[in-house]
């Protein structure tokens, strides 16, 4: 065997090789998704990283959250004595445990969450996660172990939340104005999306919009929605709902979203997520508001049933 | 006088409320009406100035101005204040330090002189005021009223030989200002932040303040009022305000409108204060006849300054923020260099770096000490020179006007010059929200107090200030926020030098003298821009930047079309505006993720861009050289949503810009010019001429040049 036989085996040995690991790699990622789901809907998480991966409305094929590589598990910020920037990214960590228990039931973990420039922080967010008749139930438990104030956490996090469709004409988030689900405020954020913060304080054009005054957000099609909200009332800390258009828009003159996956190489998704502001002193426990999520059919006023059943059985 | 005869007239009837009959009703509700409506009849007591463009008369007893008319004729005629029973000369607020406000109005008042000099001119003077208590008090309002061509111009004096301090005169004073002159309502202009707001009349009453333009217009759909704070010096504000008073004591009853200019002029006792002339034509045509007005009285006065040559010829720009008072420190002062390349790459000229500076952007002010956090001194120094070396001009972001509360200097050093309230209180500018779900929700803001411009030895200290600017060998700064102060006027507090209140905008071009003076000792070349300064701001901050939309009105580019005005590029793909600014002659300001991305995030706006501005190149003459005339001189219609402006050359050839703002359909596009020579046109995307008739098929979100040969 001369020299450049052997040098081409080797080469094609490796090359297998490589086809055999890209192979395992893309079934291990396959097979790295827990999903809970029922007849309605279906919702998988990351099992490295615990962020939702995917949500679907099966009874309307609305994928909600569609592209696993945008998927995101939580947000929290830290400040530092000496510098209030110190976010925890979910996308960063790793879920310490995470486990099915039951058809209709996924708990997480993450522990020691790495902070972005205070280094590791010892917290423990404890994740729970229900399926029941189609209604999704997010509670987290935040244990702060360390000296910091956990000012806001964002959770549940959706990091790809889509339109039904990229022709979609009109996707609308609803709040109530004054606590009143028959007088609600429309927002589009599809095809139109309009920042409404100062733009030299955010990265990507931004909506926030209050639960003060809305326990739930109805977020409509012009023929089917969600129903996303605060799982108890009245809640303890100031939550809000939170839509980010990333990168931007096609232009601030039209108000038009791309329409594409991908523009000019930067990638076109919209984060959605409710943000708690808990302002949570060091070594406390803390139990999050729990969220609840549930998909409709039919316009607004199927979603505000929603809310006043479920008001009518809290009270 | 005809609403008197007709409430004297439903009196008569003698008809208790509960016995109103319809026909009553309707009769009362008639002559009523026809009293506001109708053409005023001519006084036997009125004295006049008129000549063959506008007629002004005058109550020989009150001294009120009855009747203002544009005497021209055709759609132009219009009777702008014709209802001598609603007539009012003139009107005091006075100030007391228990902020108990009294006025001297109305028909108490006799005119102690109503004298006409000559045919353009009537002398007026009204001396012992009578308040609205009727006390008597020793003032004296002198005003002297000519006409020329058509101008007329009210030339005010104060005497205050009381011991109360007149916080503001109102005159003119129109009491029954004529609102529909075609039947149509009208609607207020002004200029602001680079265009032209305009506010319907006949809606909640508008105003408009001095600080904001020292003109306003009246505009109907052919014809308008003009109406100047003839003197560009900001003595004090003046405020163009319109009023709505119910005719009856029934709120739905009959309305008139006031209209009266304000001078908030705080005559102080014992003293004599000559206020500025307010100047009132009628024009015919829409907003750009009364902007001509403005032209005209702004070259007497303008004096335009020194431009580097960089900034006359097609440039373009990046806005790069780097950090805020949430501390991210996202881009340190040793890396900046891989932004200045691209900006390199790109042939863009300029980078206007933002959050530079101790606490980033909106922390820290009016300090201007580098932020440890980003790096040192040194480092950003060395960047400066190395982008500049790379053809990539620096231009620092800063702003005078605040002092952050959170800051030590704020209690150690610049409490001293904050503006403080008539009650004693600070001011405070609210501070601006940045990227944490925290500040987002307004908690934690960095609240600011409004500093003095009026005194001198804060200038002095925002000179010291500037001069660290300076120090870094920046090609220039831009002062964000430069055309406000908050909601702050006056600064009510003693020992600022000068007698209290000081109007704080007045200090303005004195500081921009002082800094520019310090800024001509390194380079005249050292380039003042600003963020939408006011007109007459431009003298010291000649480059304005700006945001638009698809409704803003070029008028600045109109009252100079060679003035650099700088717009945003926000869009991933953002023909739209990029078109709007080739339309406007204005320079693209590249501000890809909110303006804290690489240039190169965004390439299908940066290389629309370019194309731009390669055309604006190819064809300097016509697209950045020429005047603009906006609409004016030529006739476009299209099949679909497009807007269009006008250059002329100097040689007198034209070029029209023709905009397709359709998201996803080409149009056809017919542009007429008068006597129109051979024409050819170009876009961004096919920069070669070729010949036309004027016919233009224009793809969807797309711009084409038609130009005179």
């Amino acid at each position: 065997m001369n020299l450049f036989k052997m040098h081409f085996f080797r080469m094609a040995q490796n090359l297998v090789m490589l086809v055999v690991l890209a192979v395992t790699v893309a079934v291990s990622a396959s097979a790295r998704e827990i999903t809970l789901q029922d007849d309605r809907v279906l919702i998988a998480f990351d099992s490295k990283s615990g962020a939702i991966t995917r949500l679907t409305d099966k009874a309307s094929h609305w994928k909600i959250e569609r592209r696993p590589e945008l998927g995101v598990s939580f947000r929290l910020f830290a400040p530092l004595p000496g510098r209030r920037w110190n976010p925890v990214l979910g996308q960063k960590q790793v879920v310490a445990e995470i486990e099915k228990i039951s058809r209709h039931e996924i708990e997480l973990e993450w522990k020691n969450p790495v902070s972005e420039n205070g280094g590791v922080l010892p917290m423990i967010l404890t994740a729970h996660v229900t399926l029941t008749n189609g209604v999704l139930t997010f509670n987290l438990n935040v244990q702060n172990d360390s000296d910091l104030t956990v000012e806001s956490i964002d959770y549940p996090y959706f990091g790809d939340f889509n339109a039904p469709s990229h022709d979609s004409t009109n996707l609308v988030a609803w709040t109530m104005k004054q606590g009143n689900v028959d007088d609600l405020g429309a927002e589009e954020i599809y095809p139109h999306f309009r920042n409404e913060k100062g733009y030299w304080g955010v990265f990507w054009p931004t909506k926030i919009l209050e639960a003060e005054h809305s326990p739930c957000c109805l977020i409509q099609s012009p023929d089917s929605g969600i129903y996303i909200g605060a799982g108890a009332t009245p809640e303890p800390y100031r939550l809000q709902y939170v839509f980010e258009q990333h990168p931007g828009l096609l232009s601030v003159v039209t108000g038009l979203v791309p329409p594409e996956d991908e523009i000019g190489g930067q990638t076109v998704h919209l984060e959605f997520r409710l943000c708690h502001l808990v302002f949570q002193q060091p070594h406390t426990i803390v139990k999050l508001t729990p969220v609840v999520l549930s998909c409709y059919r039919g316009d607004r006023h199927a979603g505000s049933a929603l809310y006043k059943q479920w008001h009518s059985t809290s009270q | 006088m005809a609403l008197n005869v007709a409430i004297a007239a439903f009196r008569k009837m003698n008809f208790s409320n509960r016995h109103l009959s319809f026909p009553a009703l309707m009769l009362a509700g008639f002559v009523c009406t026809s009293s506001i409506l109708l053409p005023p009849t001519v006084l036997a007591d009125e004295v006049m100035l008129q000549d063959d463009k506008l007629l002004a008369a005058f109550d020989s007893d009150s001294g009120a101005l009855l009747r203002l008319e544009n005497v021209a004729g055709g759609n132009a005629h219009w009777v702008a204040d014709g209802h001598p029973e609603l007539a009012v000369p003139f009107r005091f607020n006075l100030f007391s330090p228990g902020n108990k406000h009294d006025y001297v109005y109305r028909d108490k008042q006799h005119a102690a002189a109503v004298q006409k000099i000559s045919d353009q001119e009537i002398h007026l003077q009204w001396k012992d005021l009578v308040d609205e208590q009727g006390r008597s008090l020793p003032m004296t309002l002198t005003a002297d009223v000519t006409l020329t061509n058509g101008t007329l111009t009210f030339n005010p004096t104060v005497q205050n030989d009381s011991s109360q301090m007149i916080e503001s005169v109102d005159y003119p004073y129109m009491g029954g200002f004529n609102e529909k002159p075609e039947g149509t309502s009208m609607t207020m202009k002004h200029l602001w932040y680079g265009g032209m707001p305009s506010e319907d009349i006949s809606g909640k009453p508008p105003g408009v303040q001095s600080k904001q333009s020292l003109f306003c217009l009246m505009q109907s759909t052919n014809t308008g009022l003009y109406v100047e704070m003839h003197d560009p010096t900001q003595p004090y504000l003046l405020n163009f305000i319109f009023e709505r008073h119910s005719l009856t004591k029934s709120s739905n009853g009959p309305m008139r409108t006031e209209f009266h200019t304000s001078h908030v002029a705080y005559v102080h006792t014992n003293s004599t204060v000559t206020l500025a002339p307010v100047v009132m034509q009628f024009y015919r045509g829409d907003w750009h006849a009364g902007v001509d007005l403005y032209k005209a009285w702004r070259a007497t006065w303008y004096k335009q300054p020194h431009l580097p040559a960089w900034i006359q010829d097609v440039n373009s720009w990046q806005q790069l923020q780097i950090d805020s008072p949430e501390q991210d420190f996202r881009v340190p002062y040793t890396n900046l260099i891989s932004y200045a390349q691209q900006c390199a790459d790109n042939g863009v000229a300029a980078i206007q770096l933002v959050g530079w500076n101790n606490w980033g952007q909106d922390g820290g002010d009016p300090a201007q000490d580098i932020e440890p956090g980003l790096g040192t001194w040194q480092e950003l120094h060395d960047f400066v020179a190395q982008s500049q070396a790379k053809g990539v001009n620096i231009i620092l972001f800063a702003k005078l006007n605040w002092a952050d509360l959170t800051m030590p200097r704020y209690t150690n050093e610049f409490y001293k010059y904050e503006c403080i309230d008539p009650a004693g209180k600070r001011y405070e500018q609210g501070g601006y929200q940045y990227f944490t779900p925290t500040q987002l929700s307004n908690i934690g803001v960095h609240r600011r107090a409004v500093m003095d411009f009026s005194d001198p030895e804060y200038r002095d200290v925002a000179t010291k200030e500037f001069e660290k600017i300076l120090a870094l060998g920046s090609a220039g700064w831009l002062w964000d926020e430069v055309c406000h102060h908050a909601s702050v006027l006056y600064n009510y507090a003693p020992g600022h030098g000068y007698n209290p209140p000081g109007y704080i905008y007045g200090g303005d071009m004195p500081l921009g003298a002082q800094l520019r003076a310090a800024a001509d000792k390194v380079s005249p070349d050292f380039l003042f821009s600003g963020e939408g300064p006011e007109d007459w701001l431009t003298q010291y901050f000649p480059l304005s930047y700006f945001r638009i939309n698809i409704d803003s009105v070029p008028v600045c580019r109109y009252i100079d079309s060679q003035e650099p005005l700088m717009v945003a590029v926000v869009g991933y793909d953002d023909r739209e505006m990029l078109n709007l600014i080739l339309m406007d002659r204005y320079i693209i300001e590249y501000e890809p993720q909110n303006f804290k991305g690489y240039l190169e995030e965004y390439p299908l706006t940066l290389a629309y861009g370019k194309k731009i501005d390669a055309l604006r190149r190819k064809y300097k003459e016509y697209l950045w050289d020429a005047t603009f005339r906006d609409t004016l001189g030529a006739n476009v219609t299209s099949d679909g949503n497009s807007h269009y402006s006008v250059f002329v050359t100097a040689s007198g050839k034209r070029a029209v810009v023709v905009v397709n703002m359709e998201y996803s359909k080409a149009i056809t596009a017919r542009v007429e010019l008068p006597n129109p020579g051979k024409l050819l046109m170009a876009s961004p995307e096919h920069p070669d001429t070729e010949p036309t008739d004027g016919t233009l098929n224009i793809p969807a979100r797309s711009a084409i040049v038609v130009m005179e040969q």
